[in-house]
């Protein structure tokens, strides 16, 4: 899914055909790689399953869990037993009867280990299932949870559209996905667009008839487009426009997706970056407000949490930009300067830094650290990846040393995936024992002010440790156009409220 | 950069610094340029800008600050800038009171609702501060307190570091000056170890009692009660000057409304409604603001190009209107109001355009709208400045944890 980096006439051209009456258009930077719940990664994979599924339970415009796919969900008196009933006379978008034997399949595939999904932990709660009937299926859980209903937010999936089992990432569901959503898929475009057209059975009218995603590689574009009216929404602006946009007044703007940030991480199985020390020489390497100021304004940062969060420490400063501290780390580490670079058993420290190619102003982050690191001894060789690539290399063969990248989270701000050692998106191997206690202590205590106390110490061992070079949360913010009205975005998912949208 | 001449040499040099130079590209359209403003204040300067340096010559330091929202510090002056910052800071108070109310009932509620019974110190922390709310209400209704109420009762128990801060507290409101408690409050009132950390409880009284302290009447004649504020008229100040601190400068605004010919927001909880005034109120200015600084007139250009007097005056308005369906229980439009109000050149800083009370209210209008975690967000530009903030934060925190304690948290990358 190659996309222009550089827009050409003619791509403008076609960006700039009139929207079909009622069709919203809005820009990723890259088009999603897979279409499938169970695989999804990114951002941009998360909005497109937010169109096409829904899941027996979703949030409400005040985010209260209230009942979607399905109609009730009863406790039994232990609470260790969850009888969930489907809402009478739901589709799939080919059609076909929407059944607890669905329900049942998703619980089923999401836990089998075959199917490798990167969601498996949103259902490892479930003992086992079993179907009813039609309308009714049992979740019998590991353990009584009197709040078990708040769980049920994961993607329904159609068990007739899977062509094999166990199901694989691989598998045709990826291009021709079947869902219970707002929309259906209508077809890919050539240009790495995305059309969905509105779900004719959908329980309620929908306000607008189209939505395609355009993949817009070049962020610098995407607020030209909204301003020339080829698009009428951009998921995330540039902070640098935003004050553009603001004057234009045809646009509103929403914060959103304001809990990620950006980082720098390690691959601790690749030496020397198992060395602390060599990490942490790094760290003082690198100057990261220096690193910020060209793309935009935002908040640095010295652990994994917003400044806003309840659970950033903020006892704990950002690593100091010293490079006095950072030659007395790389000599504790055994390294020596030999000429320009810092060497060691006679090879110069070299570092390739990996980017994902579509992560909004990497190439002037990667560029402007390859500088400070190279001023400071360090041989930096830089690569971007596309989405095939950063899936392969990164995630599954962990082949790397240093990954600039970003994570987003939703408000709970959970960071066990990425710090455990068994988390599911901790691809660089990183792992602490107290750190993992203290996580599993997190995710067990009921108490909020132990709870911050947790993580607010791992925010300091994981910052001690580094793992990551965490740099910074970006001023976030998504840009609707005012042709669309009673626009509501979801701080994570954005489009879980797109049935109450109306063009005008 | 040009001197302004209005500030003499009084703190001008961080002034600008500060001020943003507007590109007034706008939307290019051939909107006809409105005379309603001509009648006011704003008219009055692009008559003749010159009047600005007299209308601020009594305070000149104070009305710096008070141009940059730097409402502690002006607040501090013996002038009608000083009595105008005072009177805004504590506008702002009462509105963080409300949130801390707010935040206790739900951290109560919650805990309730999701078998996560609050600590014990914690639920006496709550007792205190709902005691102290209800003391106000009757202290406001003329109320005496009903002998032997639990609450009362459970007040009378306090611990005696406790008993000492609220007698502190009560000195405080009786002689209108928070003096030594503005120190006091960033440090926790309770502290009890974890396993990983204390648990650490704050004042419950502060904002309740910067609140009252610094409440006063606003000026109501003369150039510099109006210079800075959403009031356009003198005759709208006066009318304002009475009005309720619930909705400060409504009236203001409402008025600036009818002036522009632009319909008050219908009495519903609609934020679509807010969009759409918010259009008609641009197309209403854009042209004014264009038309004043096409004229070229350097004193003009500082006054309407680098102080940015229309943009902040527009954003007072949106901020009453906000506070004002905040007050008539419309939160959701509330949050429209404000989010449309702030200036995106600096989306979190407080600024000569961002009063501070715009983010008090999107994370007021945030939290009572389920939205915990964004309310932190929202109110972040002011906590992250403002030591005394830290007992609200981490309540609003306990809040936003509890709301989200079952739920399956969710990451991506990108």
């Amino acid at each position: 899914m190659s996309s222009a980096r550089v827009m050409t006439p003619l791509l403008l051209a076609a960006l700039a055909a009139p929207a079909l009456a009622g069709s919203l258009r809005y820009a990723e930077d890259s088009a999603p790689a897979i279409v499938n719940p169970l695989y999804s990664t990114t951002m941009a994979e998360a909005r497109v399953n937010e169109l096409l599924f829904g899941g027996l339970y979703a949030d409400d415009r005040d985010l209260r869990a209230t009942p979607l796919i399905a109609e009730s969900a009863t406790l039994n008196a232990t609470a260790d037993e969850l009888r969930i009933t489907v809402r009478p006379g739901l589709t799939w978008h080919d059609g076909k009867p929407l059944t607890a034997r669905d329900v049942a399949f998703t619980v089923e595939t999401l836990q089998d280990p075959k199917t490798l999904s990167t969601e498996a932990g949103r259902v490892d709660w479930v003992q086992s299932v079993s179907v009813v009937n039609d309308r009714e299926l049992v979740l019998k859980l590991k353990r009584p949870d009197p709040q078990a209903i708040d769980k049920l937010f994961f993607k329904i999936l159609p068990a007739h559209a899977f062509a094999s089992r166990p199901v694989t990432r691989a598998d045709p569901f990826r291009t021709k996905p079947v869902g219970s959503g707002p929309y259906r898929l209508a077809r890919f475009g050539d240009d790495n667009s995305i059309t969905f057209a509105a779900n004719p059975s959908y329980p309620k009218p929908l306000g607008v008839s189209e939505i395609v995603m355009r993949e817009v590689s070049d962020k610098s574009y995407q607020a030209k487009l909204l301003l020339y009216e080829s698009l009428e929404a951009l998921v995330r602006v540039l902070p640098r426009d935003l004050a553009v946009l603001q004057k234009s007044r045809k646009v509103e703007l929403y914060p959103y997706q304001t809990n990620s940030w950006w980082y720098i991480g390690f691959n601790l199985n690749a030496a020397p970056f198992d060395d602390e020390r060599v990490r942490q020489a790094l760290a003082c390497m690198t100057d990261v407000p220096s690193l910020l100021a060209p793309i935009g304004t935002g908040q640095t940062l010295s652990g994994p949490f917003v400044r806003s969060s309840p659970y950033y420490n903020h006892d704990v400063p950002p690593w100091p930009h010293d490079e006095g501290r950072a030659a007395e780390l790389m000599k504790s580490a055994g390294f020596t300067k030999v000429g320009e670079y810092w060497s060691r058993d006679g090879q110069a420290l070299t570092v390739t830094v990996s980017a994902h190619k579509t992560l909004e102003s990497a190439q002037e982050v990667v560029i402007n650290l390859q500088s400070q690191w190279r001023a400071a001894g360090v041989k930096v060789d830089v690569e971007f990846l596309d989405e095939a690539a950063w899936k392969a290399r990164i995630w599954k063969q962990h082949d790397y040393d240093v990954v600039l990248a970003q994570w987003s989270f939703d408000r709970n701000e959970d960071v066990r995936e990425q710090l455990h050692s068994t988390g599911a998106r901790n691809f660089g191997s990183y792992k602490n024992a107290e750190v993992d206690a203290l996580l599993d202590s997190a995710r067990a205590s009921r108490d909020p002010a132990a709870r911050k106390a947790d993580l607010r110490k791992v925010h300091a061992l994981v910052h001690e440790d580094a793992p990551m070079i965490f740099l910074w949360s970006l001023d976030s913010y998504s840009a609707v156009s005012t042709k669309v009205r009673d626009v509501v975005v979801h701080p994570f998912a954005y489009f879980s409220f797109v049935s109450d949208w109306k063009m005008q | 950069m040009r001197s302004p001449r209005w500030l003499g040499s009084c703190g001008w040099a961080t002034l600008l610094t500060l001020c943003a130079c507007s590109g007034g590209d706008g939307d290019g359209g051939a909107a006809p340029v409105t005379t309603a403003l001509d009648e006011t204040w704003l008219g009055e300067l692009r008559a003749d800008p010159s009047r600005f340096t007299a209308w601020v010559a009594s305070d000149r330091e104070g009305f710096v600050l008070l141009q940059q929202h730097r409402l502690e510090e002006a607040a501090t002056r013996d002038s009608v800038a000083g009595l105008r910052a005072r009177r805004e800071l504590s506008a702002l108070y009462a509105q963080l009171t409300r949130l801390q109310d707010l935040a206790y009932d739900g951290v109560i509620a919650e805990s309730s609702a999701r078998n996560a019974p609050p600590s014990p110190a914690f639920l006496y922390f709550s007792v205190l501060a709902i005691q102290d709310r209800k003391e106000r209400e009757r202290a406001a209704a003329d109320e005496r307190p009903a002998e032997g109420e639990p609450l009362t009762a459970a007040f009378m128990e306090a611990t005696e570091p406790v008993r000492q801060r609220y007698a502190a507290h009560r000195a405080a409101r009786d002689a209108r000056d928070v003096g030594a408690l503005w120190g006091l409050a960033a440090t926790p009132l309770w502290t009890e170890p974890l396993p990983n950390g204390e648990r650490r409880l704050y004042d419950p009284f502060f904002y309740r009692t910067v609140a009252l302290s610094l409440a006063v009447d606003a000026p109501a004649e003369g150039p510099e009660a109006l210079v800075f504020s959403g009031c356009l008229t003198a005759a709208d100040a006066q009318a304002e000057a009475k009005a309720s601190m619930d909705t400060p400068e409504l009236g203001c605004a409402l008025a600036a409304l009818a002036r522009l010919g632009i319909a008050p927001p219908p009495e519903v909880d609609d934020p679509q409604s807010a969009s759409d005034l918010v259009v008609s109120l641009d197309a209403a200015l854009d042209p004014w603001t264009r038309a004043t600084l096409a004229a070229g007139d350097p004193a003009i250009a500082e006054l309407f190009g680098d102080l940015r007097l229309v943009e902040r005056t527009r954003a007072r308005w949106l901020l009453a209107l906000a506070r004002a369906d905040l007050h008539h229980d419309r939160p959701r439009r509330a949050l429209t109001f404000a989010r449309l109000a702030v200036d995106l050149s600096t989306p979190r800083e407080v600024s000569p355009v961002n009063h501070p009370a715009l983010f008090g209210t999107m994370a007021e209008a945030q939290a009572r709208t389920g939205y915990h975690r964004e309310a932190l967000d929202a109110l972040a530009p002011v906590s992250l400045h403002r030591p005394d903030l830290i007992g609200l934060t981490e309540l609003l925190g306990d809040w936003a944890i509890l709301v989200g304690l079952d739920r399956h948290g969710e990451s991506k990358e990108n």
